[in-house]
């Protein structure tokens, strides 16, 4: 890993149009401000995991696409009724 | 920039899936179905399950950061759709939706983001009673 000393106001880039600026130090607690292209998806990293492995657990299989079109045609059928 | 009708593009990907699989139709069931489908365009064997939120939990709210709106090149909240996703892996009884990562689309330019809200109220699975029907909120 590539470790660099900034101080606050201070910034880095990554690549041609990504940068990273250090807004403000208090305590243990750093303010980032980042600048980066809308295709770079920028998650904090404990929840980028979690919500990783969430959206591959929730692709559809194919009895809960059933459950749920099951489901749709029966509210639809008791409210023409 | 006019975009085809309900295909949506999530341009930075959604996490967890590859990132070419970046396109996406979304498919109502029913005019009066708090349901959609989330189907891949690229890949027919991805599908996300996907519920209007506010038609389970009547008090879900978040504000969207200058951020989002800037990468989804959004003037106003008109052109704003909201959806969470439902993981019903362990089928519909035993159902959770993430609140924590509503899915935002951009209707007037087709552009679509998972973000991650900063909310303590709000869980990755919350536990979706669909035994409850929607529309007794409907009247509100």
């Amino acid at each position: 890993m590539l470790v660099l000393t900034r101080k606050k106001g201070q910034s880095i880039n990554i690549g041609n149009d990504i940068r990273v600026v250090l807004l403000d130090v208090t305590g243990d607690t750093v303010r980032i401000g980042l600048d980066a292209p809308s295709d770079v998806a920028i998650y904090r990293s404990e929840i980028f995991q979690t919500l990783r492995r969430e959206n591959r657990e929730a692709v559809a299989n194919l009895n809960a696409i059933s459950e749920i079109e099951n489901l749709v045609k029966i509210s639809h059928k008791d409210r023409k009724s | 920039m006019p975009k085809d009708k309900n295909i949506y593009t999530f341009t930075a990907g959604l996490p967890g899936l590859p990132t070419e699989l970046n396109k996406f139709e979304l498919v109502s069931l029913a005019s009066d179905s708090p349901f959609f489908f989330l189907q891949s365009v690229q890949d027919e064997t991805v599908c996300f399950i996907l519920v209007n939120p506010f038609m389970f939990f009547t008090d879900y709210e978040f504000e969207i950061t200058n951020d989002v709106t800037e990468v989804m090149d959004m003037n106003a909240s008109e052109q704003l759709a909201v959806f969470c996703i439902v993981n019903a892996g362990k089928g519909l009884k035993d159902a959770t939706v993430n609140l924590l990562a509503p899915v935002i689309l951009n209707v007037a330019t087709g552009k679509a983001r998972q973000v991650v809200l900063v909310d303590k109220r709000y869980t990755i699975r919350h536990p979706l009673s669909v035994n409850k029907p929607p529309s007794e909120k409907e009247d509100k």
